[in-house]
């Protein structure tokens, strides 16, 4: 039985998620609020599996709690929730150490899945993100200085799903291409999420230091 | 050069041996690199044991390096004439001998050398060949020493890009010289490079930061005990406030640091704080002091033979003063310094000297010259700092036109006439110069205006249009959705069996399923960021991925000619992709297939679009609501192309689209 906060701003889909949860046998919600603003002393206190993130909210958005969480909790599952395929936004939940993203247009259909999911570690990516993260790639190439650390430490097989996956390919397709089992190419992307948070750290510093220069 | 060094102790024992073999050269040449930066005067010494040690035994290798040293070592003890008799030693070495360590021991010398005269152009090669050594060597042995090493040498190369007002190079340098350091945990390099930032960022008048990074410097170089380098950072923490205005603030930090540089006698870095100080009294108004703060500069400098440093120093004296009766000499030694500088690629000094210039002229009322300097500072100061010129004009002008008011009154008290002419022929002149600078700079904006106003313009035209077919779609469509399940749910909440209030929320869900979707597609469909072919076709793979993989059907793209360089307008794109995503959906729906194809070709500047499925095929007579097909006619249409449904009971199905591009 996993325990579950939620996050979303907007009251009748807070109120339908709800609903829509406390159906399953599998999951328990623990809380559900319309702000973020106290998501540290809640995850502290209910100490959820999963959280469900609105992506877009006011006072903290998404990005910004899930920041906050990691300082506390490293190990819960957060899954942002995003109306359209707002690359942009997920990119940073991922790098600020979000566990997947859900369209919410899928939720009807995919909340269950996407909670079993993301507790057996796997994570989703969509080819705009994919593409998003291949192009960031080549702009720190691109900088001199940062050569060591301009590929995120992807190893060749990432960065060549990563590419495959930008193109718009499925998953069966590309386990197909590369000779490997769907499970193979869903740990790679788990493993190229967790990378990607790791380098944002330390990054942190220097990202800031990037859009203060330009 | 060397990495963390051996115990002392462990050091003095291997040399009280004197076996005089490679253990003992390496012993000193290690104790010495230990003492640079605190006991000069011991660390030659052992410097010189070394030489003759290695010349004795021949050995090379530690002979170039300790040249390398004693270059250093007399360089920031203010001898450059010895440091200089070194570097002449060590480039010999490096042209006659074939090793690489003797060409590298070389490079780093002559970098540093040429770096303390203040001669940044003549560094820069040496210290990017230093890099590019380093950088081998890091490769080919891994070592933390080697490592520790190259991450040095970009901290030089940043290092000098601050001086020559480079500051993105610099802190490039500086980042990717601060990751290695902390690759290595090499705590003494870090505390370098939060120096270097908080240089950069104080330099690009981002204050907070910079003192973000100097205090972090501090703190590291505290914890560390590096003297100097507590004194470096406290001096750059003066900066910050100098940059501030605060100048008691400034000098209390100068000072600190200044006694710590002469606790050391370290003369590069006296002169230049003296220099510092002297311009902050100066800023003051403290006339007395700063000058002589800026007199000790100048000595020192004469000594060590930093002639820029020496010549602007000079200049800053004499704007201080703006002595009027030497007038000529001291607007020769102005323009020589200012020739110095931009010579040197210091381009720190060369704005100093600019300003310095323009302090002088308007000293003795050329106003017409002082606003000449003035606005090459302020071009040179916004090239480096990117502010607005405008406003630094307008600040000016109106500084000017006040104080050629008070001249003009004066003038006229003594002799109306005459003067009353010149000025008015001068002021014709000035207001002339500022409309023809004010009308360039205003062309120069409109037409760089122009082009992206013209394809703004051609921009929202197309929105425009697409924003009514959005209308529309919305409206009927979507707007006819909604209704439909206004009223189902109407009709549901009317008493009836459960088998009728199930099928309308199934209907329900399916409904308000296909909104979300079409709401989806529009909002791509507008992102002009997904024009390309490339998008759409990424888009379609996606959409087949999504629909196909859990329904466990096999699928495949196939692409021929050259696809990605069409170019599809708004319209024909939302045609393409929605007639693409009826047909699979059907297929997917419908047919019971196990493989759909999906080919998409160029031919002879038209797209050809064929899907195909080896399902149960259909009868398009018999079939129901064939909405879909006439749907996808439709849209042929309005793109301007052709369709071909091709499908019988039992043979699947084919649906070719043709379509001419413009």
């Amino acid at each position: 039985m996993f325990g579950i906060l939620l996050y979303e701003d907007n009251d009748s889909l807070r109120e339908s998620l709800v609903n829509l949860l406390a159906l399953s046998r599998d999951f328990l919600l623990l809380g559900h609020f319309s702000r973020a603003v106290g998501v540290v002393k809640q995850v502290t206190e209910f100490k959820p599996d999963v959280i469900l993130m609105d992506i877009d909210m006011p006072g903290i958005n998404g990005i910004e709690a899930v920041k906050q969480v990691r300082t506390v909790d490293k190990r819960v599952q957060i899954i942002m929730l995003t109306v359209f395929d707002d690359n942009r936004h997920v990119l940073d939940a991922i790098c600020a150490g979000a566990s997947g993203y859900l369209l919410k247009k899928h939720l009807s259909d995919h909340l269950s899945d996407a909670i079993r999911q993301v507790m057996q570690g796997e994570a989703p990516m969509s080819p705009g993100i994919a593409r998003m993260i291949v192009q960031s790639m080549q702009e720190q190439a691109a900088q001199p200085a940062r050569a060591g650390a301009a590929d995120y430490g992807l190893t060749n097989r990432e960065k060549e799903i990563l590419t495959h996956l930008s193109k718009g390919k499925g998953l069966k397709i590309i386990a197909a291409d590369l000779s490997i089992s769907i499970d193979t190419v869903r740990t790679h992307i788990k493993n190229i999420y967790e990378k990607l948070q790791v380098h944002s750290q330390a990054e942190a510093v220097s990202k800031a230091l990037n859009d203060g220069l330009v | 050069m060397a990495g963390q060094p051996l115990s002392t102790d462990s050091l003095l024992a291997v040399i009280r041996e004197n076996k005089q073999d490679k253990a003992e050269a390496r012993a000193l040449n290690s104790l010495a690199a230990g003492l640079a930066r605190t006991d000069i005067p011991r660390a030659i010494a052992y410097l010189h044991q070394d030489v003759a040690l290695c010349t004795k035994t021949g050995d090379t290798a530690y002979l170039t390096r300790a040249y390398n040293q004693l270059v250093t070592c007399h360089l920031h003890s203010g001898r450059r004439d010895s440091a200089g008799y070194y570097l002449s030693l060590l480039k010999r070495m490096a042209e006659e001998s074939s090793s690489v360590d003797a060409r590298t021991d070389f490079h780093a010398a002559a970098g540093l050398f040429y770096k303390i005269e203040g001669n940044y152009r003549a560094a820069l090669p040496y210290l990017v060949a230093s890099l590019d050594d380093a950088r081998a060597l890091a490769v080919k042995d891994p070592s933390m020493g080697n490592r520790t090493y190259l991450a040095g040498q970009y901290l030089n190369i940043g290092n000098t890009y601050t001086v020559m007002a480079d500051y993105r190079k610099a802190l490039t340098y500086h980042l990717q010289s601060l990751h290695r350091f902390e690759e290595v945990a090499n705590k003494q390099g870090i505390s370098y490079c939060y120096q270097g930032i908080g240089g950069d960022f104080l330099s690009l008048g981002q204050l907070s930061q910079a003192t973000e990074y100097t205090r972090k410097a501090i703190a590291l170089k505290t914890e560390m005990k590096d003297q100097r380098g507590i004194g470096t950072a406290l001096k750059q923490q003066g900066s910050i406030f100098r940059g501030a205005k605060q100048w008691d603030s400034a000098l209390a930090y100068y000072f600190q640091a200044l006694k710590v540089f002469q606790g050391m006698n370290l003369k590069v870095e006296e002169a230049d704080l003296d220099f510092d100080i002297g311009n902050v009294y100066g800023d003051k108004a403290d006339v007395v002091k700063a000058r002589t703060f800026l007199n000790n500069s100048k000595a020192v400098d004469r000594e060590m033979g930093d002639s820029t440093r020496y010549q602007t120093a000079e200049a800053a004296l004499l704007s201080l003063e703006g002595r009027v009766g030497r007038q000529q000499q001291d607007e020769l030694r102005l323009m020589s310094s200012l020739k110095a500088s931009v010579e040197s690629g210091d381009r720190e000094m060369q704005l100093a000297n600019l300003q310095y210039l323009s302090e002088y002229y308007a000293g003795v009322r050329q106003y017409d010259k002082a606003l000449y300097y003035t606005r090459k500072y302020y071009e040179m100061h916004d090239s480096l700092q990117g502010r607005d010129v405008q406003l630094q004009l307008h600040k000016l002008e109106s500084q000017y036109n006040v104080e050629k008011k008070e001249q003009e009154i004066k003038l006229l008290k003594e002799d109306q006439q005459v003067t009353r002419l010149v000025l008015q022929r001068d002021k014709v002149l000035l207001y002339g110069a500022m409309v023809v600078l004010g009308l360039l700079v205003l062309v120069g904006f409109l037409m760089f205006n122009r082009h992206r106003v013209v394809s703004n313009a051609r921009r929202i035209i197309e929105m425009e249009k697409m924003r009514n077919t959005i209308a529309r779609d919305l409206h009927d469509d979507i707007g006819s959705t909604l209704t439909s399940i206004n009223v189902l749910s109407k009709v549901a909440l009317e008493p009836s069996d459960e088998g009728f209030v199930r099928s309308s929320l199934q209907k329900i869900k399916d409904r308000s399923g296909a909104i979300m979707e079409k709401m989806d597609d529009i909002v791509w469909a507008i992102n002009p960021q997904h024009d390309t072919m490339e998008e759409l076709l990424s888009r379609m793979k996606e959409f087949a991925a999504e629909l196909l993989e859990p329904a466990n059907i096999d699928y495949r793209f196939e692409e021929k000619g050259n696809l990605v360089a069409m170019k599809l307008d708004v319209r024909r794109r939302k045609e393409l992709y929605l007639l693409f995503k009826e047909a699979v959906n059907n297929a997917m729906k419908y047919s019971g297939c196990h493989l759909i194809v999906i080919r998409l070709e160029q031919e002879h500047g038209s797209l050809r679009m064929e899907i195909v499925d080896d399902g149960t095929g259909f009868d398009e007579g018999a079939v129901r609501g064939g909405n879909g097909l006439n749907n996808m006619r439709e849209r042929a249409a309005t793109m301007e192309g052709r369709i071909v449904i091709d499908s019988a009971a039992g043979r699947g199905t084919r649906i070719v689209l043709t379509a001419a591009l413009p």
